[in-house]
């Protein structure tokens, strides 16, 4: 059939019915043995654009509304059929990089976040995982990456939080995709330069301190199991979240105030009707004491990564940046005529630190200049565990 | 944390106090992120990785604290300084109790378990601990092989007296054992196991083995495929049906290596004797009676007849017994193994009951000097049984005075149809007792031949107890009387009240009293001249034989068991008239 036969026979169907036939075609397209040829991935991209989002006429022009909000959530429901159905995770993930992989569009973006959001809900595996081979491809820490992140955040950490149990178990289910979450996530909380600067909700700090601590080997899933993707696609490195994890465990306790519950920094947060408020049982951990466990849990998860591979699971330059944070804070200190020795935060912090990279270069994860890292630590603040590292490792050299 | 309280002591320790301290703050993430650290930071300090350990095992982490172990013990080097810690979780497994150690022992790799077993064996110096140990370490690793161990256990000295190294042989070790070199030692360990078990049935401190006789079974499988014996004859549950197993034991005889008999029969015996004496509690084996009118029970097998609580186990026990003497070969390894055993439980009352079961009644006959209830009733069988009617009655009176207070019921077995001898298991209480003793002098005063009504009249008197065990006695007499037309009995007034016989005697007295002369009422002055019911004449007589009656059926709610143990007692002089 004709590239031409087959937008015919599409053009004979409406909404939604077209968009549903579409992504077949489209598959029939894309999917073989051989790459597809130019002609056949520009055929693809009219299709996506004429049938599926219906933002082109036929000509290939615009076409002004696109989708209403009913016929978005009636594609969205299309998409997550289809996916589910698919039990090919190349096709899957070229289907769906296809889709939404050219992301110059807020429409279509706003679509994914919607599509992500549904599938976090629902615990939907095979979008879950198609969508982080997306957030791969697309990198962690990208405009579009971060916005889709934010979107999940804003409808599940702070409209809807009764969800934190079928959230916890996505670790075992879908773990690339919470890998690259958590590695986006990081990118978007205790950013240098934020004034003030942002802390997670505690709620997602639970989350994925659950995550970590009971599943050692999530943090590298993303990066130890490469995505399937279409032939001839360009796959893009996971990035671990180790290095974002270092920095929240490292700078928690400059933020956070030990002994008192912080505030938490607000969004919004609309009370939705006959939301019961849970009650833990348990005692709460305070967030000082999540850092604490998140601490670990790095640290654990870092020993798993032991004789995996080459390392390259955390950037050295992305541990020296640390020095910069700190640095600041220290000036604070000084200006204020506090003894640095003294300031027990400042001590946390760099004792964080210390594990971190004693535990990272003892189990090879680290990757880049690590005598430029060791030469940051040097320059740190007085603190004896960093002395013993540095002196360790400067043999070791 | 103030640095400069640490500045005297090395990196190691300085990380190892952070560790505690935080521990010590109930930390326990951060004390393990220190520990952690600093396990990266010093991979062969041992001090670092015990600590890490310790901490692991304090905190419970059964999974971690196996990780932590079985990476210190990776280090040939270590293995001295983890004695104490090796030494505790050997004696964690010896304990059945779920515990740390002993679940952290099951988290760590087979190599790992190895050294650690085969390191407590090497550092225990009480021969005791070193097999229990290595009875511990076979049941781990059964492939390094159990010769060892046996050998060991059976040339421990204290193993003959002290009964701890027989039980770790034979309940711990011997299972484990597949085949064994040498069938001389075998042979011992067989003897060892038959006393073993033997020895502990009758030992009523101890309980905690729940099937000895199937592990006993379980020794003999393993002696009898290495001297290729009959597999039928090894089996627990074939010996279960022990009349086909007895059989099967019988056609052993006579054959040359007498092994095979030996040890089974042995069993076989034990086992019997054990389930015997276990029912048998309070009841002794007496001679009983058998009566060619009645029909002959079905489950006798033999020319005996052994009825009774435990007569089924007596009888295994005591055709075993026989059969281990039935010659001279086997009746010598018979003595040479019972010989080694501790515990002779065929001693106490068995070879009695065997002599007894035999007919040699000199052997069964208790000596002289024994005076007490068992003895006495022993006698009376016996006597009974050689027709000495004089003794058995005077070994009854001796008896009397000494019944239990357990009342207990009637027996049911005391008669069975047919010919052959009968042996009963007679429980030793005061109706069963009384009851058997009736039993036999009826039959004593029906043995004399008498007619004289003195001999039905107390025939009368007897039966009432095991009423109707001698129906048909009853009924002859009443004939005999009818016959007669006359009975003449001064004690029926005393001691007949049973309201049956009652019944049948006024009723002949009603129906035929123009022919039947019954003198049977109290205080009747002139015997023989006053005939009560003499064809109407004295009417006056009619009544008072009536009122008589009524006297009598008055007290049928009294003891009958009482009423005979006075007769016997005040009667005696009649009673031994009689003979």
């Amino acid at each position: 059939m004709s590239i031409s036969d087959l937008k015919h026979s599409l053009r004979k169907l409406e909404f939604p019915a077209c968009a549903k036939e579409a992504l077949l075609k489209i598959e029939q397209l894309l999917v073989g043995r051989v790459a597809p040829t130019n002609k056949q991935m520009d055929a693809a991209m009219e299709i996506v654009s004429e049938f599926v989002f219906c933002e082109a006429d036929r000509r290939g022009g615009r076409r002004g509304g696109g989708l209403n909000p009913l016929q978005e959530l009636q594609l969205i429901d299309i998409i997550c059929d289809y996916l589910s159905a698919c039990n090919n995770e190349t096709t899957k993930n070229t289907i769906f990089l296809s889709l939404f992989g050219g992301m110059e569009n807020q429409r279509k973006l706003k679509i994914l976040c919607i599509l992500a959001s549904m599938a976090v809900s629902a615990s939907s595996t095979p979008v879950l995982l198609a969508v982080g081979v997306w957030l791969q491809q697309m990198g962690c820490s990208s405009p579009q990456s971060l916005q889709l992140i934010e979107s999940i955040i804003r409808d599940h950490f702070y409209l809807n939080t009764t969800n934190q149990v079928a959230l916890q178990s996505l670790a075992g289910t879908a773990p690339q995709f919470v890998s690259n979450f958590i590695t986006s996530v990081t990118e978007l909380y205790m950013i240098d330069g934020q004034n003030p600067i942002k802390l997670p909700p505690k709620n997602l700090l639970e989350v994925i301190t659950l995550w970590v601590y009971t599943t050692p080997t999530l943090c590298t899933s993303a990066h130890l199991n490469a995505a399937a993707l279409p032939n001839g696609a360009i796959p893009m490195a996971a990035v671990t979240p180790f290095a974002g994890l270092v920095r929240w465990c490292a700078l928690a306790p400059l933020y956070i105030d030990r002994d008192a519950e912080m505030v938490e920094v607000q969004v919004k947060k609309i009370k939705l009707e006959g939301e019961k408020s849970l009650k833990s049982t348990t005692k709460a951990q305070t967030e000082w004491e999540l850092y604490m466990q998140l601490q670990l849990g790095v640290l654990q998860s870092m020993r798993a990564w032991r004789r995996r591979g080459p390392p390259a699971a955390l950037n050295a330059q992305r541990i020296a940046a640390l020095t910069h944070p700190i640095r600041e804070y220290t000036q604070r200190l000084k200006d204020r005529g506090c003894d640095i020795i003294q300031d027990d935060s400042l001590q946390e912090s760099l004792d964080r630190i210390g594990q971190a990279v004693q535990v990272a270069l003892a189990s090879g994860c680290v990757y880049g200049n690590i005598n430029h890292l060791l030469a940051a630590l040097d320059s740190l603040p007085e603190n004896r565990l960093l002395k013993i590292v540095v002196k360790a490792h400067q043999q070791a050299i | 944390m103030p640095a400069t309280v640490n500045d005297f002591v090395t990196d190691g320790d300085y990380l190892i106090i952070r560790a505690k301290l935080a521990q010590s703050e109930n930390n326990i993430y951060s004390a393990k992120a220190w520990m952690l650290t600093a396990k990266t930071l010093f991979p062969t300090n041992f001090k670092i990785q015990f600590e890490a350990y310790l901490m692991e095992k304090q905190s419970g982490n059964v999974q971690e604290a196996a990780e932590c172990f079985s990476s210190l013990l990776m280090s040939r080097q270590n293995v001295s300084k983890l004695l104490p810690e090796i030494l505790s979780i050997a004696n964690a497994l010896k304990s059945n109790e779920p515990s740390f150690l002993s679940q952290m022992f099951d988290n760590i790799c087979p190599d790992m378990q190895l050294t650690i077993l085969k390191t407590s064996v090497e550092n225990s110096d009480d021969t005791m601990e070193h097999c229990r140990l290595l009875v511990l370490l076979l049941k781990k690793f059964p492939q390094l092989g159990v010769d060892s161990l046996v050998k060991t256990l059976i040339n421990a000295d204290k193993f003959f007296y002290d009964n701890r190294y027989a039980r770790l042989l034979v309940v711990e070790t011997l299972p484990l054992l597949s085949s064994l070199e040498s069938p001389r030692l075998l042979q011992r360990l067989m003897v060892k196991a038959i006393d073993f078990y033997n020895s502990y049935m009758y030992d009523e401190t101890e309980n905690d083995i729940t099937d000895p006789w199937q592990r006993l079974y379980g020794v003999l499988d393993l002696l009898g495929r290495q001297l290729g014996w009959d597999t039928y004859l090894v089996n627990y549950s074939n010996s279960l049906n022990k009349e086909t197993y007895f059989q099967k034991l019988l056609s052993l005889r006579g054959h040359e290596d007498c092994r095979e008999l030996l040890y089974c029969g042995v069993t076989f015996f034990l086992r019997s004797l054990y389930e015997q004496k276990s029912l048998k509690g309070n009841h002794i084996l007496v001679e009983a009676l058998s009566d060619p009118d009645q029909p002959p029970s079905k489950r006798r097998k033999g020319d005996i007849e052994v009825t009774g609580i435990s007569a089924h186990q007596f009888q295994a026990a005591a055709n075993a017994y026989e059969l281990l003497n039935s010659n001279e070969l086997i009746a010598r390894e018979f003595m040479k193994l019972v010989s080694q055993l501790q515990v002779k439980p065929w001693t106490e009352g068995f070879t009695d009951e065997i002599a007894l079961y035999r007919g040699r009644y000199e052997d069964a006959t208790p000596p002289a000097t024994l005076n007490n209830l068992s003895a006495n009733i022993i006698r009376v069988s016996i006597n009974f049984a050689q027709k000495k009617y004089s003794l058995c009655i005077e070994a009854i009176l001796a008896a009397l005075p000494q019944l239990p207070a357990v009342e207990g019921i009637l027996e049911t077995d005391l008669i069975v149809g047919g010919k052959h001898r009968h042996l009963h298991f007679l429980p030793l209480t005061k109706v069963a007792i009384m009851h058997y003793f009736c039993t036999l002098l009826i039959r004593i005063l029906l043995s004399t031949g008498s007619n004289a009504d003195l001999t039905y009249g107390h025939i009368l008197v007897l039966m009432q107890l095991g009423w109707p065990q001698e129906e048909a006695i009853f009924i002859q007499i009443l004939d005999i009387i009818k016959q007669k037309g006359v009975f003449h009995y001064h004690l029926f007034s005393t001691y007949i009240i049973h309201i049956d016989f009652l019944e049948e005697l006024s009723f002949i007295w009603n129906e035929q009293g123009k022919n039947v002369a019954l003198d049977i009422l109290p205080n009747s002055q002139h015997l023989g001249q006053r005939r009560i019911g003499t064809r109407g004449a004295d009417k006056g007589v009619k009544e008072d034989f009536k009122q008589a009656m009524k006297a009598q059926v008055a007290r049928c709610n009294e003891s009958i068991l009482n009423l005979i143990i006075q007769f016997i007692t005040t009667e005696r002089s009649y009673l031994l008239q009689v003979l």
